[in-house]
C-alpha cells in the first residue's frame, strides 16, 4: 500500500473499530475469551478477534507469541516489521500456557484499542 | 542455534556417501548417526525416539562457522576482451523492482576492494548511474538524478569515451500497454532522461574482477566470492561495445548487436527450448568472442521481456519475448558450504529416517541434520510397504515464516507461536526463503533449493503454522505409529518417486503417504496413478496432497521450483509467467491442468483452518460390508475426537469426496467430519463468488471424507483426507479407533489375499 491507499484504508479501519467493533466488547465476551481462548468462538467474539489479528494488514508492530521456553513458557511478542531484526520479546509478559498467552495477547489488544478500563472491565 | 548443517542430498541408498556440511560457532563439536522414530516432544504425546546408530564419522569435529551470501547474478569469467576496453558502451533493457533499495549492480567489470574498473548501476537515489575507477582511488559517478520507476521497463545505456571522458548516460522509459505495471505515458516522460558529462578518470579493466550482472563480487578471505550491491529487479539484452555507440546505434542493438564492436551481446532467451530452458545456469553470448556466464543462486527465468505483448503465455512458443532474467538480492539455491565429514551409509543399514546429531558439548547447542535412506536399487525389498516422504512439499515450506505475513493470525484463528528456530531465521534472512515467501522486491519465492540448513525440517521443531506439527515431524507420528505396530515398510522420498517412476512403487504391495504431500511432479503424479492402475494398494495419511505443480532442476534435484496462480496461495505468479522454466510445463494448480487431487487420492482440498481440529462420525455407507472391515474393532460413531495436532483427527486441512473433479463414483465415504469452526474456510480454488456463509460452521462442504474405494487389478485406495490425522494415532497408548482404522486397511493391503471386490462388481 502506498500513502494514498494507506490513508483510505486507516480512515476506514478506524470507522470498523468505531462502530462494528467496540459495541461488541462487553464483559461476557472477554469472559468467554478467558475461558476458552483458543477454539470455537461466538460471533461477536470471533469479529473482535478478527479485527485484532489482521493488524491493518502490517507486519510491523504486529503481536506474536514466542515459545522461550518448549512446553513451559510463552512470552507476548513483536514483529519488527523487517527480515534480519529480532522479534521483540516481552519477558515480562510471559504466561505458563499457549492458551493463557492467548488470552494475555487477547487483553493486551483490548487495552491497545482502548477497549478495556483500568479495573479490567470494558469502557 | 549455533550449530546447524545440510546434506549434498536428501536420499541416500546403501553404499552411497552422504555429505554432511557443518557451520559451528563452537570450536568443537560431535557428531552421532541417529535413526528418527519420533520428533513429538509433547509431554502429552509417545515422547521423543531415536536410536543411535554405529558409523565411523560419530566423532569429534572441529568446528568453524560458515556463512550464506545470497543474491542472485551472472558472472563472466574475466577475459582479455573486458580489459582490452577503452571506449565502451554498456546496455540493457531493465525492469527494476526496488530502486529506492540504494546502490545495485545491473552490468559491471568492479571491484570493490581496489576500487576500480566500469560498471553499470542504480545509484544510491535510484537513478541510473556509471561509475568508473582508475585503480588510484578516484572513482567517479555519473548519474542521471532522476530515480527509475519500480515495475517498469527501462532502456539504460551509458557510454565512455577515453579521449575526451565524456560519459554519456541514457535513462528512457519503455512502458508499452502490456509489458508492466503501468500503461500510462505521463510516467514515462518524467522519468525518462539524458546526461553528458566528462570524467578525469580513466577505467582500470585488469582489476580481476569477473563481468558480473546483478551484483559485484567481493573476494572472501576463503577464496569464495559473495555477491555485494545485489539487484532486484529484471535485466533483458544487455550489451557491451569496445566503443562509443550513439543512441540511435545502441536502439540497433536491443535486437541486433552487430559488428566489430561488439564484445559481448548476452541473449538469455538462447537456452530456450520446447521443453523448458535446456541449461538454467548457462548464460549465452551470440557474439563471436562467446563470453558465456554462468547465473548463480538460479535467478528466475522464462521472465516476460522488454517486449512482452501479452499475446503468448507460454514462453516457449515466443521466446523473443522471454528475454528476461528476474533477479533477486535474497535468491538461494546453493549456501556453498565446505564439507566437514561424508559417510558412507552401509549395505545393511535399514531404509529410513535418520540424521545426522551434531551437537557442542553442553548439547544446548544443537542440530539434527536430515536425511532419508531409501532402499538399495536393483535389490527387491523385504517390506511390503512404503512411506513415501514427502520430500517436495518439504522442500515448498523449507525455512517458511508464516509469522511474519499479515494475514496469517486470521487463517490460523490463533497467533502463531514462534518458536527458536524462528527466531534464529527472523535474525538470518541469508538461510533462505520458503516457497511461501516473497522476495525483498514483493514477487513470490519460485525456486527452493535443500542445499541449506532447513531448520523446520527437523525431529522436535514445533511449526509456526500448526498448533504443534507440520510437515516432517508431523510425519514422524506416522513413522512412530508404523514403528510401534511392528510394520516392515521402507522409506522412499519424493525426489526418488521422481526419479525411478512407478517402478520403484510396483515392489510394494502399499504406498502410504505423508500428512501433507502437496507438491507434485508431473513424473510423481504418473508414478502414483501408475502404481494404482497396476494394483498398487494406496494409503492416503493426510490433506492437501496432489495439489501444485513443480520440477526439479534436471542436474540438481535438490532445487525445486513452482510457478503459483488461481488457488489458495501467498503469491501469484506475473502475467505471462506461470510456466515452469525447467520444462515449460503450464504451472500452478494440478486441478487447471485436469488433474484434481480426486483422481489420485479420492478426494480433493475443499478447506482450511489450523487453530483447533475435529473429528469424523462415521457415515451409513460405511456399515455396508464391502466396507465394515475396515471399522472391525470399532464401536464408536465419534472417530478422532483426540490427537496431538489440534486436539483431533480432522483438522488443518480438509479433503473432500467430489466426483465433478475425478472421485470415482463407486467409491464410499465411510467417515465424514463435522463441527468445524468458523475459521475453516473453504480454499479460493473451489469457489466462484466470496460469498457469507461458506465457513466450517455454516456450510457442509467444510468437511473431511474418510473414504475408500477398490481400482484395478485387485488394488484400493483409503483416503484420510485429513492433516491432523495421523497426530491421533498414538493416543491412549496406540489403542484408538483412528489407529484401529488404520491398521485394519494397512494390514488388509499388506495381505496375499485378494481384496475380493472389483470395481464391476460393485457396480452390478
Amino acid at each position: 500500500m502506498n500513502e494514498v491507499e494507506e490513508k483510505a484504508y486507516l480512515k476506514l479501519d478506524e470507522f470498523i473499530l468505531e462502530n462494528t467493533i467496540k459495541p461488541l466488547v462487553t464483559k461476557e465476551i472477554i469472559a468467554e475469551h478467558k475461558r476458552n481462548p483458543i477454539g470455537k468462538h461466538s460471533a461477536h467474539l470471533f469479529k473482535i478477534l478478527n479485527y485484532f489479528r489482521r493488524h491493518h494488514d502490517h507486519s510491523n508492530g504486529k503481536d506474536l507469541i514466542i515459545c522461550t521456553i518448549p512446553h513451559k513458557e510463552w512470552c507476548l511478542g513483536e514483529h519488527p516489521g523487517e527480515r534480519n531484526k529480532e522479534y521483540i520479546v516481552y519477558h515480562d509478559e510471559k504466561f505458563d500456557s499457549r492458551e493463557a498467552a492467548e488470552h494475555g495477547l487477547f487483553l493486551k489488544r483490548l487495552k491497545k484499542h482502548g477497549l478495556l478500563d483500568e479495573k479490567g472491565g470494558n469502557n | 542455534m549455533a550449530i546447524n548443517g545440510y546434506t549434498n542430498k536428501l536420499s541416500v541408498q546403501p553404499g552411497e556417501t552422504i555429505k554432511f556440511m557443518v557451520n559451528s560457532e563452537s570450536p568443537k563439536y560431535k557428531t552421532q548417526i541417529t535413526k528418527i522414530i519420533c520428533g513429538d516432544t509433547d509431554p502429552g504425546g509417545p515422547g521423543f525416539k531415536v536410536e543411535k546408530v554405529n558409523a565411523n564419522v560419530n566423532k569429534s569435529y572441529k568446528g568453524r562457522k560458515q556463512e550464506i551470501h545470497m543474491g542472485s547474478y551472472i558472472k563472466v569469467e574475466d577475459n582479455t576482451k573486458f580489459q582490452d576496453i577503452t571506449s565502451f558502451s554498456l546496455q540493457a533493457m531493465v525492469y527494476p523492482t526496488t530502486p529506492e533499495k540504494g546502490v545495485q549492480a545491473l552490468l559491471t567489470k568492479w571491484s570493490e576492494s581496489s576500487n576500480s574498473g566500469y560498471g553499470l548501476f542504480i545509484d544510491e537515489d535510484g537513478s541510473l548511474a556509471l561509475w568508473i575507477g582508475d585503480g588510484d582511488g578516484s572513482v567517479e559517478k555519473v548519474s542521471t538524478g532522476i530515480p527509475l520507476l519500480s515495475g517498469c521497463w527501462f532502456f539504460v545505456g551509458a557510454s565512455y569515451d577515453a579521449e575526451t571522458g565524456e560519459v554519456t548516460l541514457y535513462q528512457e522509459a519503455r512502458i508499452t500497454k502490456t509489458n508492466g505495471r503501468f500503461s500510462n505515458r505521463y510516467q514515462a516522460e518524467s522519468v525518462t532522461t539524458y546526461v553528458k558529462e566528462a570524467v578525469n578518470s580513466k577505467p582500470c579493466t585488469r582489476n580481476d574482477a569477473p563481468f558480473a550482472m546483478a551484483s559485484v563480487l567481493k573476494n572472501l578471505p576463503n577464496g569464495k566470492a559473495a555477491p555485494i550491491y545485489q539487484y532486484n529487479g529484471k535485466i533483458d539484452r544487455p550489451r557491451l561495445a569496445n566503443t562509443v555507440l550513439s543512441k540511435e546505434k545502441m536502439e540497433e542493438w536491443i535486437d541486433n548487436p552487430a559488428g566489430i564492436h561488439v564484445v559481448a551481446a548476452w541473449d538469455f532467451s538462447e537456452e530456450i527450448t520446447k521443453k523448458g530452458i535446456k541449461n538454467i545456469q548457462h548464460i549465452y553470448d551470440m557474439s563471436s568472442n562467446k563470453l558465456h556466464g554462468t547465473a548463480i543462486n538460479t535467478p528466475l527465468r522464462a521472465s516476460t521481456g522488454y517486449n512482452w505483448t501479452s499475446e503468448e503465455h507460454r514462453f516457449i512458443h515466443a521466446p523473443e519475448q522471454y528475454g528476461a532474467i528476474h533477479f533477486h538480492d535474497d535468491d538461494l539455491t546453493d549456501a556453498d558450504w565446505d564439507v566437514d565429514f561424508e559417510w558412507k551409509v552401509p549395505e545393511d543399514l535399514k531404509s529410513g529416517i535418520y540424521a545426522a546429531h551434531v551437537y557442542a558439548d553442553d548439547e544446548d547447542e544443537q542440530d539434527y541434520i536430515v536425511f532419508f535412506v531409501r532402499p538399495k536399487r536393483g535389490v527387491k525389498p523385504t517390506a511390503k510397504a512404503v512411506f513415501i516422504v514427502p520430500t517436495a512439499s518439504y522442500l515448498a515450506y523449507a525455512n517458511n515464516r508464516f509469522q511474519d505475513v499479515p494475514s496469517a493470525q486470521l487463517m490460523f484463528g490463533r497467533a502463531p507461536v514462534v518458536q527458536a528456530e524462528d527466531r534464529f531465521l527472523g535474525k538470518h534472512a541469508e538461510y533462505g526463503l520458503s516457497m511461501y515467501d516473497h522476495h525483498n522486491d514483493g514477487s513470490g519465492v519460485a525456486f527452493s533449493s535443500s542445499l541449506r540448513p532447513i531448520l523446520n525440517m527437523r525431529p522436535k521443531y514445533r511449526h509456526n503454522l500448526s498448533p504443534s506439527l507440520w510437515q516432517f515431524n508431523a510425519d514422524l507420528h506416522l513413522v512412530d505409529w508404523l514403528t510401534e505396530k511392528g510394520f516392515d515398510f521402507d522409506v522412499i522420498t519424493d525426489h526418488d518417486l521422481h526419479a525411478d517412476g512407478a517402478e520403484l512403487l510396483s515392489q510394494y504391495k502399499v504406498a502410504l503417504t505423508g500428512t501433507h504431500p502437496e507438491y507434485y511432479s508431473s513424473q510423481m503424479m504418473d508414478a502414483v496413478e501408475d502404481f494404482q492402475d497396476n494394483g498398487g494398494r494406496f494409503m492416503y495419511m493426510g490433506g492437501n496432497a496432489f495439489i501444485w505443480v513443480v520440477q526439479f532442476h534436471p542436474d540438481n534435484p535438490n532445487i525445486m521450483e513452482v510457478r503459483k496462480n488461481w488457488g489458495n496461495t501467498s503469491w501469484k505468479a506475473l502475467p505471462g509467467e506461470v510456466h515452469l522454466s525447467f520444462t515449460g510445463e503450464m504451472g500452478s494448480l494440478w486441478k487447471h491442468r485436469n488433474r484434481a487431487p480426486q483422481k489420485i487420492g479420492g478426494t480433493g482440498y475443499v478447506a482450511q483452518g489450523f487453530e483447533i481440529s475435529s473429528y469424523y462420525r462415521r457415515t451409513d455407507d460405511s456399515y455396508n460390508p464391502d466396507v465394515s472391515w475396515i471399522f472391525e474393532g470399532v464401536t464408536d460413531e465419534k472417530i478422532g475426537d483426540f490427537g496431538l495436532v489440534g486436539g483431533g483427527a480432522a483438522g488443518m486441512e480438509l479433503d473432500i469426496y467430489d466426483t465433478e473433479h475425478g472421485t470415482p463414483p463407486h467409491a464410499t465415504i465411510i467417515a465424514s467430519s463435522e463441527d468445524h469452526s468458523s475459521v475453516y474456510v473453504p480454499v479460493t480454488e473451489e469457489l466462484f463468488f466470496n460469498i457469507p456463509g461458506l465457513s466450517g460452521d455454516e456450510h457442509p462442504r467444510v468437511r473431511a471424507d474418510m473414504v475408500y474405494y477398490p481400482t484395478p487389478n485387485d488394488g484400493a485406495v483409503f483416503s484420510a483426507s485429513s492433516i491432523s490425522y495421523c497426530g491421533s494415532l498414538s493416543h491412549n497408548n496406540y489403542d484408538n479407533n483412528i489407529s484401529q482404522i488404520t491398521e485394519n486397511v494397512l494390514k488388509r493391503f499388506m495381505s496375499d489375499v485378494p481384496l475380493n471386490k472389483t470395481v464391476a462388481s460393485l457396480k452390478a
